[in-house]
């Protein structure tokens, strides 16, 4: 089986297009909005992320404070709907700190990745 | 590829009009400027300005002031009164300048004949407009002076302009009425939370489509838009995102000035959008269901108003030349008056030459707006020069907690300044130690009240619940469980009956002729007889002994959906070392350890829950005081506990209190579970507190301008009372650190006091959970007084007297408008119109080794929003070697004194802002 191709068996994964996003946790509704307004029909979130950057190292979430420390995102979707949660996490990034990375990514189910 | 294709998005987004992914973004910033409106029910402290903490204190000040149009500042004359009545050191005020004058070097230079710049302005702050009338010759050379000065200064020194980006800001008042007035007709219309009798149908929709579906004959729009605004309204989209992207694109708003745009929209209705700040960030999902909403929704009714506004005309106008001109003249009139103030005339301003024309013209001219923040600065540095002097004196009394001495009563009280108080004057009757720690005792956990379906959220709002927990009928109290029970089904039903009768159309005179005696009995008799009238009515419904027919249960429960509720026990034990290791706990465990949760009492007050527990979400504490008391009486945590390292004495019960902040008695709860051995200490104990109480109220009863002490019990149940208590006005610091280092001082209800034992907490792990957590809780608080009492009308709510609860959710002035956000008057402001509250910026002591604290500031990016823009001031009292010292705005370490080495109690405090100190 090749990695954009039809196994012997018939099992064929599908090109689309990942985005991992990490921002501050009082700013995960801003990237759940822009997922929606994106159509992305779902998405993973990983609370609670440590991890270095340029303002120093960033703990995890405090005991009793679920808005402090950092959160992740990953979506996979069709490469349009990636590019508008680029698109509108550039505007983010104007004003907040965090990162993204886009990158290719293989699914089996296409029809389940597709926009909402 | 990646970075190609990042590319095709940066040229695509230049060249086309926002999309909804962009316009998410926008409308989420453009809320962010508000902070949440939490409801009446449940209402909890915010700072007003919470979306603007990312900036640097002042320009936060000053941009909020520009959108709310605000005020930035106390009038002069407040704090010339506080520099007269010696409450502003003159040496802390003049070290404000100078830094305000870009420091001593610039501020110590001779302008004007042997004037340094720091004497002209210290002239400008203390004289205004007082001093004598400069001549003609005096401000034709102070003119020529202020000509000659660079631009930049010149627009530092002048009056906050806001250029027009809306029609909506320049049109007319009554179009600008009509259009607020549509927004929040509608917006209360779609908010209720059942207080309507007919509900807004369509509010499944949301906000933007409902209103759109059902407004299009408000006459408010033919106003705002013409004739034909029905019809426009009705071309619209219908999507809010999609509005919103079109109205932008329509109404050519330029991309550097879409959020901006979209701000000041929101912003002329600042609490209604701070309503949908909480409903998005904030409410539980079931709070918001069947009427959803959101700032997409919002903005895109705004630009709804703005097209129909603009209808074909553009901006009006402005007057830059003018205004400039304007300001110019303003400027050199304030030169002249400074320079008349100190006996300069036209000749010494004519001397003035080269660099020194700036600094003259600055010191001589300074804004109100500077002068203010120099005087909140002195304020501010008074206040904490004496606090830490009254913390570092070395004659302090011993700590009755230094020895291993077994004492009578431990008491753990909430971090709430009312809480200090009421510590000093239990201890001074006994042999008790007291604690502090936030109030909801570490447990997040959300209550379903027996016999109702109202969740509530038992936690500070930083936090979701992690614990569902249910009340239910005590086992060993079996016939008043039964007798309560019966008795509210009984309220329920009368209080429905009445309620479904008084709003039928055909009942509603019948009723209140045939209750209406009995109501006016009642009237009379809670008017005339206020205490004795609580007192029959709580024994009449059964609530004067209802809250032990019901506990809290601890029984860890799942349901077959996978729900669950109570605590297992490792998370009993995690709690119960959390209290433990959080506060220093002592090794020396009482025999009754008692933990006291906080409420208020009141009738008739709105505001009702801004007097409860803000670390309980705006809620009583009594119930997290329960359920922690049963955990650390569990066996099994005891065991647990005792395996870790903790092992407390057979005879040490816990036992879970209320501490009433206005009337300050305190019920205890469960008394059932109390051993009968313990019952002569306990009632030793609850005498003590009685006197405690008594004396507390004395104290207490001067600023509220009572009478006697015991007035206070009359506020309590008295359904006119507009001011009960002053809850945490004055509210100024944040203590972190073991008892001694604050028993017997008079911090007068001013500090919050969080017990800590840095001994135990070598990696400051407990450090960071403090000050990421309660400290923030008391920032939210200390600002939401700050910023009521600096504009009462934009920040805070006014006055009780002219306010209407609408929607069940939040109150309006009179009979409709804007939904009011922050404190009423009478919380902050005295009868006599000055403000009770003395707004200051918290200052937050850590009695902690100075490279651990530097270390937990650094890890955590609030923390250094909070101290690096100066919203909180950070003092660090380092027990190894004594040094007090002050994180700068660099993060740089001040020095303020020396202490006594190797002890929390040293020797003395400079009372000035200090020097440089070398990085830690």
């Amino acid at each position: 089986m090749t990695m954009d191709g039809q196994s012997s068996d018939g099992f064929t994964l599908h090109p689309v297009k990942k985005i991992e996003i990490v921002v501050h946790s009082e700013d995960a509704g801003i990237v759940q909005d822009l997922m929606k307004a994106s159509h992305i029909p779902g998405y993973t979130v990983v609370r609670d992320v440590a991890g270095m950057g340029h303002a120093g190292f960033h703990e995890g979430r405090a005991l009793f404070n679920d808005r402090s420390g950092l959160v992740m995102f990953v979506a996979v979707a069709t490469e349009q709907a990636i590019l508008s949660v680029a698109k509108g996490m550039r505007g983010l990034f104007e004003r907040r700190s965090g990162v993204m990375f886009v990158s290719d990514a293989h699914v089996v189910r296409l029809d389940y990745f597709a926009p909402a | 590829m990646v970075a190609h294709q990042t590319f095709q998005v940066a040229q695509a987004t230049r060249a086309a009009a926002p999309d909804a992914a962009e316009v998410a973004i926008l409308v989420r910033f453009a809320g962010n400027n508000f902070p949440p409106l939490f409801p009446l029910d449940a209402f909890v402290a915010v700072n007003p300005l919470l979306g603007f903490e990312d900036r640097p204190f002042e320009a936060a000040v000053k941009e909020a002031a520009a959108l709310f149009g605000a005020r930035a500042h106390l009038p002069l004359q407040h704090y010339r009164k506080r520099l007269a009545d010696g409450a502003i050191d003159s040496a802390a005020l003049r070290e404000a300048l100078i830094e305000r004058l870009g420091g001593p070097a610039k501020a110590n230079r001779k302008v004007a004949r042997d004037f340094t710049a720091a004497d002209i302005a210290l002239a400008r702050l203390t004289t205004g407009s007082y001093g004598p009338a400069p001549n003609g010759d005096l401000i034709a050379a102070a003119r020529a002076l202020v000509e000659d000065a660079p631009a930049d200064l010149l627009a530092r020194l002048g009056p906050i302009s806001v250029k027009p980006l809306t029609v909506l800001e320049t049109a007319s008042p009554t179009v600008q009425s009509a259009a607020d007035g549509f927004v929040a007709r509608w917006a209360a219309a779609f908010f209720d939370r059942g207080a309507a009798l007919v509900a807004m149908p369509g509010r499944d929709r949301g906000l933007y489509r409902a209103v759109l579906d059902i407004a299009s004959h408000d006459p408010d729009l033919a106003i705002v838009g013409g004739r034909n605004a029905a019809e426009t309204l009705r071309q619209l989209p219908t999507d809010p995102l999609e509005a919103v992207a079109d109205a932008l694109g329509a109404l050519d708003v330029a991309p550097s000035d879409r959020l901006t745009v979209l701000s000041r929209l929101l912003a002329r209705l600042p609490g209604w959008a701070a309503h949908v700040r909480w409903r998005t960030d904030y409410a539980d999902a079931s709070q918001t269901a069947g009427n959803p909403a959101g700032f997409a929704d919002l903005a895109a009714l705004w630009l709804a108003m703005e097209r129909l506004a603009r209808g074909g005309t553009g901006l009006h106008g402005e007057r830059p030349a003018r205004d400039a001109a304007d300001a110019k003249s303003a400027i050199a009139l304030a030169v002249a008056k400074s320079a008349a103030a100190v006996g300069l005339d036209h000749l010494d301003l004519r001397g003035v030459y080269g660099d020194d024309v700036a600094l003259f013209v600055f010191s001589s001219a300074l804004s109100e707006a500077e002068l203010a923040f120099a005087l909140l600065a002195a304020t501010e540095t008074t206040y904490r020069a004496n606090l830490l002097a009254s913390l570092t004196a070395p004659e302090r009394t011993p700590s009755t907690d230094a020895g291993e001495v077994r004492p009578d009563a431990q008491v753990l009280f909430c971090i709430d300044v009312r809480s200090e108080p009421m510590r000093s004057a239990l201890e001074a009757r006994g042999a008790y130690q007291t604690f502090g720690y936030a109030g909801f005792f570490g447990i997040p956990m959300a209550l379903t009240p027996h016999g109702t379906d109202r969740r509530q959220k038992l936690l500070p709002v930083l936090l979701g619940p992690k614990h569902e927990v249910k009340e239910l009928p005590a086992a060993d109290q079996p016939a008043l469980a039964a007798s309560t029970t019966r008795a509210a089904r009984r309220d329920s039903a009368l209080g429905g009956l009445f309620d479904t009768l008084k709003k039928g159309v055909a009942t509603a005179f019948a009723t209140a002729e045939t209750v209406g005696p009995a109501a006016g009995i009642g009237m009379i008799a809670r008017t005339m007889a206020p205490i004795t009238t609580d007192r029959i009515v709580k024994r009449l419904n059964g609530r004067a002994s209802a809250a032990d027919a019901f506990r809290p249960s601890l029984d860890f429960v799942c349901d077959a959906a996978g729900a669950s509720s109570g605590f297992t026990l490792d998370e009993r034990v995690f709690y119960a070392e959390a209290l433990l290791s959080l506060t220093g706990f002592p090794k020396t465990f009482a025999p009754i350890v008692v933990l006291a949760g906080h409420g208020s009492s009141t009738v008739n007050n709105p505001y009702g829950s801004a007097l409860d527990c803000g670390a309980c979400g705006g809620n009583h504490g009594g119930a997290n005081a329960r359920v922690m008391a049963q955990i650390f009486n569990d066996p099994d945590v005891r065991a647990r506990l005792a395996a870790g390292g903790h092992p407390l004495p057979a005879d040490t019960v816990f036992i879970a209190a209320e501490h009433d902040t206005t009337t300050d008695g305190m019920t205890i709860f469960d008394r059932a579970l109390i051993p009968a051995s313990h019952a002569e200490r306990l009632a030793r104990l609850e005498t003590d507190v009685a006197a405690a109480g008594a004396a507390n109220r004395i104290r207490r009863a001067g600023g509220l301008g009572a009478k006697v002490a015991t007035d206070l019990l009359t506020r309590a149940s008295d359904w006119a009372e507009v001011r009960p208590e002053w809850a945490l006005a004055r509210n100024a610091a944040f203590i972190v650190g073991e008892r001694r280092l604050t028993q017997g001082l008079p911090l007068d209800g001013r500090a919050f006091l969080h017990s800590y034992d840095w001994r135990i907490d070598p990696e400051g792990k407990a450090l960071a959970i403090i000050l990421t957590a309660p400290m923030v809780v008391a920032e939210w608080i200390n600002t939401q007084y700050f910023f009521s009492t600096l504009d009462n009308e934009r920040y805070g709510s006014g006055s009780k007297v002219t306010q209407n609860i609408v929607g069940g959710l939040g109150v309006v002035q009179g009979n409709g408008g804007d939904l009011r956000v922050g404190f009423p008057r009478q919380s902050v402001i005295d009868d006599d119109g000055r403000p009770y509250h003395e707004p200051m910026r918290l200052t937050t002591v850590v009695h902690a080794p100075v490279a651990r604290v530097a270390a937990v500031v650094a890890a955590h990016g609030v923390l250094k929003r909070l101290f690096g823009n100066g919203w909180v001031a950070l003092v660090v009292i380092d027990p190894n070697d004594g040094r007090v010292l002050r994180l700068g705005p660099k993060f740089d370490w001040i020095s303020l004194g020396t202490a006594q080495a190797g002890t929390s109690q040293p020797g003395g405090i400079a009372t000035g802002t200090g020097a440089n100190s070398s990085n830690s």
